[in-house]
């Protein structure tokens, strides 16, 4: 496995994407960063004589240029301390699979809109010896619940831990927002190709600044990140799984195309016997040639930041 | 609106709203909750153009001569669901000023239309109100429908131009996210409002 790595970093396009170390001196709100291919940003909330260190994502236009910064709000200083190199990129086998699809909740009525309108309508049935009182009763409670500030629920982050012949890797997957794990590429991808977003670095809180990227509500946002080291031969996959902790439903399929449902599988213990159960989503069934392996499971715990997790093994035919 | 107070303050018994604003009003319940079959006939449309629908279709009907049901009192129960049914909008992501652009012409045809049919009635001209209610306001947009749509036949524009004068259809056009001028359909609810006042006024309390 780690001759596969070295031979994926070597044959990796040529690239200077990489990750600032920025020294950020109050007072200061806000620092651009210029010549980049994503819009790149920092905000934070130095007073004077405050000072941070803050790691910035850096996608260069120009692979040879210099960091550019520019400080928007603010007195104080910004400059850069170091440039790390991104982490990996991804295998090209990775994008063959098909992507989770975080279903988003539907938005609900809060509680208080629901008492809100009930009391509407008891103060219209209370006005209704004076028909037109109970219009206007009835109007200024529609007023009041049309303004009433509304809670849309936070759009679900679903992360897959990707396994195949070429490793294992952490695929997150947002909708309009992501928090990436530190060690994903800079580089996201996004769904539809090409929208735009951009990288907001909130250091409002010095002591956990926030790296979120942003793009219009309905953009899907996909970060990969290398994940645990994978089992080198099929053989070892059950062992492999069983070691990744509690999965909560699993699905196999044979190289011959059996697809069997093994119920909740705790961490080091032998796979349960096939048992009825749910259908997974389509999406984790698809991309899957004929032939080969597949194992699925959901995991009981989820990686920082995200609301659903995943493992999905792809195996072979070789 | 002056005979309808006066009325109120004479009637002893005071008014309830029309039967039929109260179905409406368990529908458009039902239309806001977030069920994942309500979600799934709806769609992304808005819930404030559906539950308007009802709505203008309900209290703009043509009122019975015997009845004691107030349609202003329906006009309050119908203004709480449809703030309601703004504020499930604005949570889904309309701006206010798609949320807006609904709920004006529907403040106006919730006035017009519902005042005209309780004029009709007082007036002595109810039945040329529902005469003109239904040919303008179900009438043409489900005959086009039913002919040009699901029957496949070609229609001449005129009809097709008087559907898109219907209240109903322009609110059904804002259901499916189209931004039609409301103008035409306003016309219509003035229409029907001056309509109905040309009639001999009779001395008799408005009900519906």
């Amino acid at each position: 496995m780690p001759l596969l790595l070295l031979a994926f970093a070597l044959c990796a396009p040529l690239s200077t994407d990489g990750v600032l170390e920025l020294r950020l001196e109050g007072p200061l709100v806000a620092v651009h960063l210029d010549g980049v291919r994503v819009p790149t940003r920092v905000v934070t909330d130095l007073a004077p004589a405050e000072a941070i260190t803050v790691r910035v994502p850096w996608l260069p236009v120009d692979p040879t240029a210099e960091p550019k910064l520019r400080v928007v709000e603010g007195e104080g200083d910004a400059r850069v301390e170091e440039i790390h190199p991104a982490p990996m990129a991804a295998p090209g086998d990775l994008s063959r699979r098909p992507l989770p699809r975080p279903m988003e909740t539907p938005a609900r009525i809060p509680p208080v809109a629901w008492w809100l309108f009930v009391a509407g309508l008891l103060a219209v049935g209370a006005a209704r010896r004076r028909p037109m009182s109970a219009a206007l009763v009835g109007g200024a409670f529609g007023l009041v619940l049309t303004a009433l500030p509304t809670v849309s629920p936070p759009a679900p982050v679903v992360a897959v831990l990707e396994v195949g012949p070429w490793g294992a890797w952490w695929v997150h997957v947002g909708i309009g927002e992501l928090e990436p794990p530190a060690a994903a590429h800079p580089a996201l991808l996004t769904q539809p190709v090409d929208a735009n977003w951009e990288w907001v670095v909130d250091a409002s809180d010095p002591a956990r600044p926030r790296r979120l990227a942003r793009a219009n509500a309905g953009t899907h946002l996909i970060a990969r990140s290398l994940g645990p080291v994978s089992p080198e031969h099929p053989k070892f996959l059950e062992e492999w799984l069983s070691g990744q902790g509690d999965l909560e439903e699993v699905w196999r399929r044979t190289a011959e195309g059996d697809w069997t449902h093994h119920g909740t599988w705790a961490s080091g213990a032998p796979l349960p016997p096939p048992s009825t159960g749910e259908l997974m989503p389509t999406w984790l069934r698809a991309g899957a040639t004929p032939g080969a392996i597949v194992w699925v499971g959901r995991l009981s715990e989820v990686p920082q930041g995200t609301d659903q997790a995943w493992v999905r093994v792809i195996w072979g035919p070789w | 609106m002056e005979v309808q107070a006066q009325t109120a303050q004479t009637s002893p018994e005071g008014g309830h709203p029309p039967l039929m604003a109260l179905l409406c009003l368990a529908v458009s319940v039902a239309l806001l909750l977030s069920y994942g079959a309500v979600e799934g006939a709806l769609g992304s449309g808005s819930r404030l153009a559906w539950c308007s629908i009802l709505w203008v279709a309900t209290l703009s009907l043509p009122q019975s001569n015997r009845g004691e049901a107030r349609w202003s009192v329906g006009l309050g129960l119908g203004l709480c669901a449809l703030g309601l049914a703004a504020h499930l909008d604005l949570a889904r992501g309309f701006t206010v000023e798609q949320v807006w652009s609904t709920a004006w012409p529907t403040l106006l045809f919730l006035v017009l239309m519902p005042g005209a049919a309780a004029r009709a009635r007082k007036t002595g001209s109810a039945a040329r109100h529902a005469l003109l209610w239904f040919l303008l306001v179900p009438g043409a947009p489900l005959f086009v429908h039913t002919l040009g749509n699901l029957g496949g036949v070609d229609l001449p524009e005129w009809l097709e131009f008087i559907a898109s004068a219907s209240p109903l259809d322009w609110l059904a056009e804002r259901v499916g996210g189209g931004a039609p001028e409301p103008w035409l359909p306003l016309g219509v609810a003035v229409l029907l409002f001056s309509a109905t006042a040309t009639s001999v006024e009779e001395p008799e309390e408005e009900t519906g």
